[in-house]
């Protein structure tokens, strides 16, 4: 037989790099901003878009899928080609796939500051995108499969599982999470509400960082592990039992980021006990990698790349044991809602993520332009200022993060709350904020010093843009396994089968979470005298979504005492039945909203408070972090589209009476008057229909009416 | 916490259920680890050291 010759594509795998460095970049400096917004309000800027509340997303977004996003690309596109010795199935879709992905960061990096936003944490983006987002992921799937099945090694390398279990699963979470009813060409409406929503979105949430942040990295791992150590990984069959105990594992996980929500208990148990058991699967394959290098370590010492790897899996071993920590009960009732879970996720991000992408930067770059690196001694100095700045991150964070948390649930010996005051909680942590803020500087430094070295190194030599390589074609069947390892030939023999298996694997484990919430109605029970949000009060939500107010507070009073004294009665799932989206949050940088509306309750106040408060929130309550939102008081409620969101809710299920989009530009005048009135009458002097109406009113609203009795 | 609404009564089938499909996989993929003949392990394994270009390191 002869040996085929044919050539890789290394402009892909060139291309990628470069996006990822370029995204890298803008994503920490973004989040370098933002960091330093929440102890120095004044970095808001002034300016509606660039508040806490809008660009927070842009930078979750833009580390996680443009960033990370374009590293995985870089990885697959350089690994699969040569694991299987062919060249990608089409240059065109690969092109294709390539720019659709810059498009679509660029389209996230314009509507996110614009305040066009769905809300659910990391699929903000709205639905023109979300479709662009699909075709765009199809593409990459479809040239990855297409590749598979003309490959010349009939052996798929476990790496190509992983990515496998990637495009699959990202492409069912992103669907099904994205369910959304298009108001206008900008604007659309969860079709899930409440509870529900809050389940998909956690479900897609946890299943995000577990199949886009992990099982991608792990393929890389395995791939460019072997190939920086030069021998083969530690154990293969433990990679075997690492990939199905992982992505079986994962994708039940998902609702211990609901613990003590109005979520069944049996959810929330399923799980506690499945993120328990990932510890095992992640720790087998952070071993796997770091045993790659037993007997090498001598290679660690003089390479930092190696280093980059080594810290990166460290990074992925600690994360991976502290999730199920925090998936614990007791120790969520005082990380959930703080710093902690920041600093938890930051040592995945610049850990685990940017470790290992750093690391296969530094691998790749010479490769493709067939020269040595710049300076090794630079990448050193990257690799001790990464480092740096992981610590000077993560270890205020968790300080931070205990502290508040402590502190929210401190009673005094007489039974009161240590510090009833909120802010006096922030005021304590603000230290705490410079450092992270610090710690974040410093590993952008290191990294815009990688990536002047590697400009440097492009410099230095030329890009083969097709690199030559020849190979057998793929024989029928090999007869030394003839005899044995049945299995393994079915299932390696069969692409689509192996496809086919693992969609149904991820599938039951999102089927089991979901479909008792959404069969059996009596799931949510209905709170009678919770009624739709009146005209007025849905666009102050849309207003609070737009400007992003859920990034900062939660909607959520969980059923402890320390909550309950703080904002008023926990919350039920019945409140909710209207909420598309939900807006519970995640993140209490400032207190819980939920009872803001409750008269007699702790958190009310009164329209002339927020008044005062929306304009200068530092001048009323001394040292807030809260952004100031001035423009609310100048721009009037753009209600034009208010008739397609009556309708929009109504066929969501919202019972608004027939006929009522006619009127309910009506109900909206003559309610934001009243709210006009009550202000000028306490001297605060506001135009009719001006946004800062709606969003008081909708404020008011929040909790009002499950003071009412409630009905079980 | 039970109080906390929403229980569907039976829902711990679906635990069980979803315990059963993982160990099931489990075991199955053990098997299927245990059953790889040693030679072809090795082959694969090392997939990744023989697709090198000769320049540089
Ligand atoms: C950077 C984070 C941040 C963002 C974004 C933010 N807030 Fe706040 N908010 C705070 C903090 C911190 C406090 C507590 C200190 C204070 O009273 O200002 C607070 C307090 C409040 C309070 C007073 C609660 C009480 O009763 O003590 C209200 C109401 C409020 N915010 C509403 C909003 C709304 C509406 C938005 C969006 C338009 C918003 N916040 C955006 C951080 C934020």
């Amino acid at each position: 037989m002869q040996k085929e010759k044919f050539s890789y594509d290394n402009t892909i795998v060139r291309n990628f790099a470069i996006a990822t460095m370029v995204w890298g970049l803008v994503g920490m400096l973004v989040g370098v901003i933002i960091a330093t917004q929440l102890f120095e309000p004044a970095m808001n800027l002034g300016n509606r878009f660039t508040t806490f509340g809008r660009i927070r997303p842009l930078h979750t977004n833009a580390v996680i899928f443009a960033f990370v996003g374009n590293a995985i690309f870089m990885g697959v596109y350089y690994s699969l080609q040569r694991l299987l010795k062919t060249r990608m199935f089409s240059d065109t879709l690969s092109k294709i796939h390539f720019w659709g992905w810059q498009l679509i960061i660029v389209a996230a990096a314009i509507t996110l500051p614009l305040g066009i936003t769905t809300s659910k944490e990391y699929a903000e983006l709205e639905w023109p995108i979300d479709i662009a987002i699909t075709i765009i992921w199809v593409v990459f799937g479809w040239n990855m499969i297409g590749t598979i099945f003309k490959r010349r090694e009939k052996h798929m390398y476990v790496a190509i599982w992983f990515y496998l279990a990637t495009f699959l699963t990202v492409a069912l979470l992103h669907v099904v999470n994205s369910f959304e009813l298009p108001v206008t060409f900008l604007k659309s409406y969860s079709w899930y509400a409440g509870v529900q929503d809050a389940l998909v979105q956690w479900w897609y949430g946890h299943n995000a960082v577990a199949f886009f942040l992990t099982t991608p990295f792990l393929g890389l791992m395995y791939y460019f592990m072997p190939k920086m150590a030069n021998r083969p990984i530690y154990s293969y069959k433990l990679s075997i039992l690492h990939f199905w105990s992982l992505i079986f594992l994962y994708i039940w996980a998902g609702p211990h980021h609901l613990l003590y929500s109005s979520l069944p208990d049996w959810a929330q148990t399923l799980g506690v006990a499945f993120s328990i058991m990932l510890i095992a699967p992640s720790w087998g394959g952070m071993l796997n990698g770091l045993l790659t290098l037993r007997g090498a370590w001598d290679k660690v010492r003089d390479d930092a790349r190696l280093k980059f790897m080594v810290v990166g899996l460290t990074a992925y071993g600690m994360s991976t044991f502290e999730g199920p920590m925090l998936s614990l009960k007791n120790v969520n009732a005082i990380a959930h809602f703080t710093d902690w879970i920041v600093a938890h996720v930051h040592v995945g991000a610049l850990g685990w993520n940017g470790f290992l992408t750093f690391g296969i930067l530094y691998y790749l770059i010479p490769k493709l332009y067939k020269t040595k690196l710049h300076s090794k001694k630079l990448v050193s100095t990257h690799f001790w200022l990464g480092t740096l700045g992981i610590i000077f991150y993560a270890v205020p964070m968790y300080i931070s993060g205990a502290t508040q948390g402590l502190m929210w649930k401190q009673f005094t010996l007489e039974g009161f709350l240590k510090y009833p005051s909120f802010l006096s909680t922030t005021l304590q942590i603000i230290p705490m904020h410079m450092l992270r803020a610090l710690g974040g500087l410093i590993y952008l430094v290191g990294a815009i010093i990688m990536v002047v070295n590697l400009y440097k190194t492009m410099k230095a030599g030329s890009l083969v843009r097709n690199e030559e390589a020849e190979a057998f074609p793929m024989v029928k069947e090999d007869p030394k396994m003839v005899t044995s390892g049945y299995w393994h030939r079915w299932i390696e023999k069969r692409p689509t089968q192996f496809i086919l298996l693992s969609f149904i694997a991820v599938t039951i484990g999102g089927a089991v979470e979901f479909l008792p919430t959404f069969l059996v109605e009596s799931n949510v029970k209905t709170i009678e005298s919770v009624k739709p949000y009146t005209p007025l009060e849905l666009e102050g939500r849309d207003i609070y979504i737009r400007e992003g107010c859920n990034n900062c507070h939660s909607q959520l009073v969980r059923p402890f005492r320390s909550e309950t004294v703080r904002y008023g009665d926990y919350t039920k799932a019945g409140e909710h039945v209207y909420d598309h989206p939900f807006l519970w949050g995640s993140k209490r940088t400032g207190p819980d909203l939920s009872r803001g509306g409750v008269k007699n309750g702790v958190m009310y106040k009164s329209a002339s408070w927020h008044y005062d408060h929306m304009m200068a929130p530092g001048d009323i309550s001394t040292g807030s972090i809260m952004p100031s939102y001035g423009w609310l008081f100048d721009d009037d409620i753009d209600d034009s589209n208010l008739e397609g969101k009556i309708n929009a809710m109504r066929t969501l299920g919202v019972p608004y009476p027939k006929g009522y989009e006619k009127i309910a530009r009506q109900d909206l005048e003559k309610q934001a008057l009243k709210i006009q009135k009550e202000l000028i009458a306490d001297g605060k002097p506001v135009e009719a229909k001006k946004e800062i109406l709606a969003v008081i009113a909708y404020l008011h609203k929040l909790g009002r009416d499950i003071n009412v009795e409630e009905t079980k | 916490m039970s109080d906390l609404l929403g229980n569907v009564s039976g829902a711990d089938v679906y635990l069980i259920i979803s315990l059963i499909i993982f160990i099931g996989v489990f075991i199955m993929a053990t098997i299927y680890m245990l059953m790889m003949p040693k030679q072809l392990i090795k082959t694969i394994s090392e997939l990744p050291l023989n697709d090198d270009n000769n320049y540089e390191d």
